[in-house]
């Protein structure tokens, strides 16, 4: 039973080039269980203001909604109040669970299979739940002829349409299915919808860059890569003649300094970009070694999506973590892992970016969730780290950052370790303290936050108990065999500070705040120079209280302003950029000579 | 590290001077800002997203509205509770029999009424019963039943004890070989009813002992212990 009078199944084709927006091609919208079915080719909707739907009391809904989303906000449409979005319902739904629908029912003829068609698509969300549709080599021959084929004819685009509308069909059929078993949790999923737009009107703002510096850095690109594996090479010798990296060289490296590393359960180092990531973080000077690594592919830089407009945009990928985290793609989104290239983020004259981020967002939520008071105090006071040395007995109650650096670091490191989920091993590698001493500091925080740890080892034994966890808004999580505990126990605080984010970004987006894009736990927001500190200030005061709203506890924000002509710097990254600055200039005037 | 740290210094210094660090700036940056916006005037859109955000509790989800994931039931094993595991049992569905225990193979085998006579040696009295654990799977428990013929331990007491308790509360059987017993704990929190399968006690039975049914006089296990076979 529909809690709305229409639901109105949408679906768009369009084209879009890497970091533009969408060239809408066509659109079919079917009124839900009554066959009424509206096909509009490109022209018909250009001519139309207005979508033909009503906006206040219909329900639209779509497979990937922000797509849609995304073809109304290029159309100049107004937006529909209602919004249910079934990949949103169909990743909640199946969240966790490690399913393969049945090969038959996708009907592919090459053979493709399930992965490569993508676990959470539409076609796929159809064939694991016994539904039939289109076969996977007709979608992508016709998805091949609407990106090819600027002008179709009247058959193609007679093929087009129907295509379109058989993914209509398709969508139609999942949402019969899910309604049919009531399992559309309808308040929580508009809720969810409504991020779907938000996500679309983000991802279509997108991040000013730099676009002549882009070129510059890719035309140089060959030169600059060997140039920078060189300059590295010569602190850490780590790549061969063939500007490779060995492992046995970083071997080699890492006993020249006795800094040791995690390993893989096969012996061998884990040099995964996770792992690299997080040694460098407890290790800063490792930063450029990482830095490069992560730069080495040419992808890395020339795979940046960037739109004619000097925008970057790339699909925020919304709900597709297991915490339902968005995940955009490392190597299109300017936030990617190569820190350095954010200094290619530059606002537009006249403008100013700024970063406002939450403070310490997942330790504010963990004190709050877990309802550790004391957790709590030590977040709401000046510095959480040092609360923890003080809780713990460790330092005397006066001691500050200053009289007792080294013993603050080694409690950061303990605390942001318990936050990544890890144990005394893991932590005793990034702190360099002996596995026993990570052992103690680890018992220390038991015994000083017992309520959190409390509340941790319930919620395992909680989720073990029902097989599902849930978010307050209702994003849910199945456990199946042999589940990772750790992961089980960090769930909860990942999940609700994704909340979090959802609830600001909606109200953020709705209130006309020009927001670039999350990342991770902050929002980047441009601004004209004249209305920065009032949209800033907006912003601020929206996100501490989606703290408030989500967990109960306003949770506070730090805000980085880059006015034009400056431009973005991870601090993380700046050395490289520095390195790759200079290495720049110094190619090109050896070019000009 | 101080030299690595040192290397670091060797590198060039030349950061755009343009370049705004995000993680440098002075932390009254946002003091500054605050003071200088129009914060204390009305601005609607923070009243228009604080709207937003006062039906939220709403949305809040209920313990019981969550959905949980049920295991497909291909096999039941026959085993006693883990010890890090809490469990119920279901004394409705709950059967006393003789069993063989094979204690080599960590096997119990379930003995067909005509062939009780038969078997030598091996055999004990079981109230084999209906167990699920917290991850809602289930299994047979043979819990060991007072008899004549079996000696009294503490082993045995304690695991009926816990029987008894988890008929009504979740518990935990912890073996202690220094007191020689079973611990039972108590789940302290507030935990959901256990999810016992549908099936009829006998075709649970029927999966549990589908290959461990000594039920003819031709049975290995029978005639290994007549020393008919090697």
């Amino acid at each position: 039973m529909l809690p709305f009078r229409r639901a109105i199944i949408v679906d768009f084709e369009f084209r879009i080039e890497p970091g533009g927006l969408p060239h809408v091609v066509c659109a079919v919208l079917r009124e839900f269980g009554c066959g009424r079915e509206l096909r509009l080719w490109r022209d018909d909707l250009l001519a139309m203001r207005q979508p033909p739907l009503d906006l206040e009391q219909d329900v639209l809904v779509a497979y990937y909604a922000s797509a849609e989303i995304a073809c109304f906000l290029q159309l100049g449409w107004p937006l529909p109040r209602h919004v249910i979005d079934l990949y949103a319902e169909h990743r909640c739904l199946t969240n966790g669970l490690l399913l393969k629908p049945e090969r038959q029912k996708t009907k592919s003829r090459s053979g493709k299979t399930w992965k490569a068609n993508g676990r959470d698509s539409l076609l796929n969300a159809l064939a694991l739940r016994g539904l039939a549709h289109l076969d996977v080599d007709t979608k992508d021959a016709v998805r091949n002829l609407i990106l090819t084929e600027p002008n179709p004819s009247p058959a193609q685009r007679a093929e087009i349409v129907n295509y379109c509308a058989s993914d209509v069909l398709g969508a139609e059929a999942l949402l019969r299915y899910m309604v049919e078993r009531n399992q559309i949790d309808w308040p929580r999923a508009l809720w969810r919808g409504r991020y779907t737009v938000a996500a679309a009107r983000m991802e279509r703002v997108g991040v000013p860059i730099d676009v002549a510096l882009h070129q510059r850095l890719a035309t140089n690109w060959t030169i600059l890569r060997h140039e920078l594996i060189a300059s590295v090479n010569r602190s850490f010798d780590v790549f061969d003649g063939n500007d490779t990296f060995k492992a046995n060289k970083f071997v080699a490296y890492l006993l020249r300094w006795n800094l040791p590393w995690p390993k893989l359960p096969s012996g061998a180092l884990a040099l995964d970009t996770e792992t690299f990531d997080e040694m460098a973080r407890f290790h800063p000077e490792l930063r450029p070694l990482y830095e490069v690594r992560q730069s080495l592919g040419e992808m890395r830089l020339t795979g940046l999506a960037i739109g004619d407009d000097a925008r970057n945009r790339s699909l925020l990928s919304v709900f597709q973590t297991v915490t339902g985290r968005n995940a955009p793609s490392n190597s299109t989104f300017i936030f990617g892992p190569a820190r350095w290239l954010r200094g290619l983020i530059k606002p537009p004259s006249g403008f100013a970016l700024a970063y406002v981020d939450w403070r310490s967002q997942e330790i504010a939520v963990a004190a709050a969730i877990s309802g550790d008071e004391r957790l709590l105090a030590a977040y709401q006071g000046d510095d959480v780290y040092m609360a923890f040395a003080r809780d713990a007995g460790l330092v005397p109650t006066d001691a500050t950052k200053e009289t007792h650096h080294d013993v603050r670091e080694m409690c950061k490191t303990v605390v942001l370790g318990i936050g990544y989920g890890m144990g005394a091993d893991s932590i005793a590698i990034r702190a360099g303290i002996s596995v026993a001493e990570a052992r103690n500091l680890l018992s220390l925080h038991r015994d000083t936050y017992r309520q959190y740890w409390r509340w941790a080892d319930d919620t395992v034994t909680s989720a073990l108990f029902t097989g599902a966890m849930t978010t307050k808004f209702g994003w849910q999580r199945h456990i199946v065999k042999n589940p990772n505990v750790r992961s089980i126990q960090n769930w909860p605080v990942q999940s609700t500070a994704a909340e979090m984010m959802r609830a600001a970004a909606i109200a953020a987006t709705e209130v006309g705040l020009t927001i670039c894009c999350p990342i991770h736990d902050a929002f980047l927001v441009e601004a004209r120079l004249d209305t920065l500190d009032d949209d800033v200030a907006a912003l601020c005061t929206i996100m501490e209280a989606a703290g408030k709203a989500v967990i109960g506890v306003p949770v506070g924000t730090d805000v980085k302003i880059i006015r034009s002509p400056d431009r973005y710097m991870d601090a993380r990254g700046a050395d490289m950029w520095a390195r790759v600055m200079s290495l720049l200039a110094k190619t090109e005037r050896k070019a000009a000579a | 590290m101080s030299e690595s740290k040192a290397h670091q210094q060797q590198q060039p210094e030349t950061v755009q001077a343009s370049a705004t660090d995000p993680a440098e700036l002075p932390p009254d940056n946002k003091a500054e800002l605050l003071a200088n916006n129009k914060m204390g005037q009305a601005d609607d859109r923070v009243d228009q997203a604080l709207g937003i955000f006062a039906d939220l509790d709403k949305l809040a989800v209920t313990p019981e509205a969550q959905v949980g994931a049920r295991e497909i039931l291909s096999t039941v094993a026959v085993r006693r509770p883990k010890n890090n595991e809490f469990i119920r049992v279901d004394p409705a569905r709950s059967l006393t029999s003789v069993v063989f225990e094979d204690r080599d193979e960590g096997e119990v085998y379930f003995i067909a009424p005509h062939i009780r006579p038969m078997m030598i040696a091996g055999t004990a009295v079981k109230l084999l019963t209906l167990t699920v654990n917290q991850a809602g799977v289930a299994f047979i428990w043979p819990v060991p039943c007072l008899d004549d013929a079996t000696r009294r331990n503490a082993w045995n007491e304690s695991s009926r004890a816990a029987f008894h308790r988890a008929q009504v509360e979740w518990v935990k059987l912890v073996g202690d070989r220094v007191a020689g017993q079973y611990r039972v704990y108590i789940a302290e929190g507030e935990l959901p009813k256990p999810r016992f399968p549908d099936k009829p006690f006998t075709e649970l039975l029927a999966i549990a002992f589908g290959n461990r049914l000594i039920d003819s006089e031709d049975h290995y296990i029978i005639r290994a212990q007549r020393g008919l076979t090697v």
